[in-house]
């Protein structure tokens, strides 16, 4: 200790100290632009609207401190349960069929030997046009009762569509919005496709040889040698889904009808902060939801221990 | 990223509302002169689309050929925006000196303090001499005139003669009772059930909260309390509902599945059902919508076939009680309520014009010689002034209609309707 005390140059550890800090500035000066939309747009918002989350607020007078009443109101509020549940069933249901789809498609996509580029095009596209408003209409223009969904059906044999299709019936009309954000599975796609050219071609031909099936060869080497990118896109899918709120906005025309089938959460927010102007009770419900989203992903980075494998690990 | 956005908002409105702080206003003589080279700046706010904007150019600049001193700013938003923007200036005391209100707001901001008293103007700079005292109750606040309407509108039954006409359904009179509603009703949907597509009488025509409040007129009785509290009970509102329960449980009404199809539409402008129960003025959109001319008017069936009716302001002016100009401003308004030059500008499109002078100087098209010929012909009958509507109604009119269609798919009974109503506008109006 005392030796390397004594061997440091004192002139010229200021210099390298000036230096650093001058970096250090040059880094925050380049940082800056993002620090004050941080704060200014992202952080200094959140926590008012923690605040406000304990208030009584209407727009219209200061807010009034309330304490927990509206975190207490949220336990009795049905509308909220039913928000929750529209939207816990659209996040189970929806996320994994995406994946799925996106895991397949990309699977075939990688073994076709010609026009893979239009192919992956072609598939991408929905996933960047599909949160659109337009696309939420056509949507809705293709499950009323005589849209082509319907018509398609009763070529094959289907029942006529009943009064309203699948639009006008509170059991169908969330298998709807799941088949929509389904049908976007491009983004996904990409991503499994790249992780599928990483996946070394030597190790499918030694299991080959080793007599290993296709399912097998799957199970045992695609989904391990995948698994990095199947939780990157599990996290992402999963928080996207409970942000839904274009499609369900415009096929309901912003009623979160009919008979409240597609009430999803952020509708519910919505419709508390800005129809009925109650802010408190609204930014309540943002907490929750962050707090539920923020447990979730915890959730699923504790399990990735258990199943994700990165190349390199011994485990 | 939407619960970012959301946040985002929240925030930027809680800065917003920080900013605010409250100035007393000081009392003001109002003037009975204005003369026309006064020079004066006031800003005038308005909701509407692009269209609106221009007429309301040509408006005001008749204005300053008039008074060539008086610069008005103008400024308009679209409906949903007006509100957002309105609300953070109210918070800060620097409203518009002339804005354009809606019956749903008014109370709200009046009781707030948020607008100068016109009453002080009338007979002097302000002229309403023109205008029914029904009319310009529901202006009224607290003893105040805070609204001037610029239009007007009642309630009314509509009906598709073209519909009636093709089959052999005689048109609906205006002596009708409920009983008689409802024999019309299925008279209709037998003559219909033949059609491709089917056409039925009505869709249910207890799924609006302005359809309870014209029942509860017709009962004599009030909806709302002085300080904006409920003042009918659930069982009122059950007994009104549960007045269609036959129709209701046995089909008779247009499907509901449907009408959530081909919303916003629906069985009457969607040309598949003959009944629609609405403000005269939606006329226009009906005709729009259905593409035909051939829309009656009569007014809406009764218990007994009389009928108790109301002026509805569509539209009124206020000035703002921060204003710095408050009699250029209430010049502004009398200009805007009163020439007949503006009344041919804008035609019925913000309601029927309230005088008679300015009803003459409307060329009008089919649809307000429709709602205009109703108008006169129930003259008589608006005996009642529109109830002044608490802060959060718009709110609860949007709650009834949520919940009729949950009864309506069977999810509730009227009993949970009127429960679940009292519990949102506990939290609403409390």
């Amino acid at each position: 200790m005392a030796g390397t005390t004594i061997a440091r140059d004192p002139v010229r550890d200021r210099a390298r100290r000036r230096a650093r800090d001058r970096s250090t500035r040059a880094g925050y000066a380049f940082l800056s632009p993002w620090l004050l939309g941080f704060f200014g747009l992202t952080a200094g918002p959140m926590i008012a609207s923690l605040y406000l989350s304990f208030t009584d607020y209407n727009l219209f007078t200061a807010p009034t401190f309330i304490g927990f009443e509206n975190y207490q109101r949220l336990l009795t509020d049905t509308n909220f349960a039913q928000a929750a549940k529209v939207t816990a069933l659209y996040v189970v249901f929806g996320t994994p069929v995406k994946l799925a789809a996106a895991l397949a498609v990309a699977m075939l996509l990688h073994n076709s030997r010609r026009g893979q580029g239009f192919y992956r095009s072609a598939y991408y596209l929905p996933s960047l046009i599909g949160g659109s408003v337009s696309i939420a209409i056509v949507w809705k223009a293709m499950f009323i009762d005589d849209g082509i969904v319907a018509q398609i059906g009763q070529v094959f044999g289907g029942s006529p569509a009943a009064d309203g299709g699948w639009v006008g019936d509170p059991g169908r009309t969330l298998p709807m919005l799941i088949l929509l954000t389904v049908w976007q599975f491009g983004a996904p796609m990409v991503i499994f496709l790249a992780g599928l050219k990483q996946v070394p071609t030597e190790m499918y031909e030694a299991a080959e040889v080793d007599g290993a099936g296709p399912v097998r060869r799957f199970w045992n080497i695609t989904i391990p040698l995948l698994s990095p990118v199947l939780f990157f896109n599990l996290l992402l899918e999963t928080i996207h889904a409970f942000q839904i709120f274009n499609s369900a906005f415009i096929i309901s025309n912003g009623s979160g009808g009919p008979a409240q089938s597609t009430l999803f959460y952020t509708l519910y927010l919505y419709f508390r902060g800005f129809r009925d102007f109650q802010m408190g009770y609204a930014s309540a419900m943002a907490w929750v939801l962050v707090i539920v989203v923020g447990l979730i992903s915890l959730l699923l980075f504790r399990s990735s221990k258990s199943w994700v494998h990165y190349s390199g690990d011994d485990k | 990223m939407t619960t970012m956005k959301m946040a985002a908002a929240l925030g930027t409105v809680a800065v917003l509302g920080l900013a605010a702080c409250s100035n007393g206003g000081t009392p003001h003589e109002a003037a009975t002169e204005f003369a026309p080279d006064t020079e004066a700046e006031i800003t005038f706010t308005w909701w509407g689309n692009d269209e609106r904007a221009g007429w309301f150019e040509e408006a005001l600049d008749l204005f300053n050929e008039e008074y060539p001193n008086v610069e008005v700013v103008r400024n308009f938003n679209p409906w949903d925006d007006y509100w957002t923007a309105r609300n953070t200036e109210a918070a800060g005391q620097a409203l518009p000196d002339v804005l354009m209100m809606d019956a749903g707001f008014l109370g709200e901001y009046a009781d707030k303090g948020l607008f100068l008293d016109l009453g002080a103007y009338q007979g002097g700079l302000l002229d309403t001499g023109g205008y029914a005292d029904t009319l310009l109750e529901s202006g009224t606040v607290n003893d105040q005139l805070v609204g001037v309407p610029m239009g007007y509108n009642a309630w009314s039954m509509m009906y598709n003669k073209d519909l009636l006409d093709e089959l052999g359904v005689p048109y609906p009179t205006d002596d009708m009772t409920l009983d008689d509603l409802e024999a019309y009703v299925l008279q209709v949907n037998q003559a219909g059930a033949a059609h491709d597509p089917k056409i039925y009488g009505a869709s249910d025509y207890t799924g609006g909260f302005p359809g309870f409040i014209y029942s509860r007129m017709q009962e004599g009785e009030p909806v709302f309390t002085e300080d904006g509290a409920p003042a009918f009970d659930e069982g009122d509102v059950v007994d009104y509902l549960d007045s269609v329960a036959d129709l209701r449980d046995n089909g008779d009404f247009y499907p509901v599945e449907r009408t959530v199809a081909l919303d916003p539409l629906g069985g009457f402008l969607g040309g598949e059902a003959a009944l629609w129960f609405n403000f005269s003025t939606t006329v226009a959109q009906a005709m729009s919508d259905i593409g035909t001319e051939n829309i009656g008017m009569v007014q809406a069936p009764t218990e007994n076939g009389r009928h108790v009716l109301a002026d509805h302001p569509s539209m009124l002016l206020s000035v703002a009680a921060n204003s710095d100009e408050p009699d250029a401003s209430a010049v502004l308004v009398d200009f805007l309520a009163n020439s007949p030059e503006v009344k041919a500008i804008f035609g019925a499109s913000l309601g029927a014009p309230p005088t008679d002078e300015g009803r003459a100087a409307v060329e009008q098209s089919t649809s307000d010689s429709v709602d205009f010929a109703y108008l006169d012909a129930i003259e008589s009958e608006i005996t009642e002034s529109y109830p002044l509507l608490p802060s959060g109604y718009g709110s609860i009119e949007a709650k009834w209609g949520e919940l009729h269609e949950q009864l309506l798919y069977g999810d509730i009974d009227t009993e949970q309707l009127a429960e679940e109503l009292f519990s949102e506008m506990d939290m609403l109006l409390g």
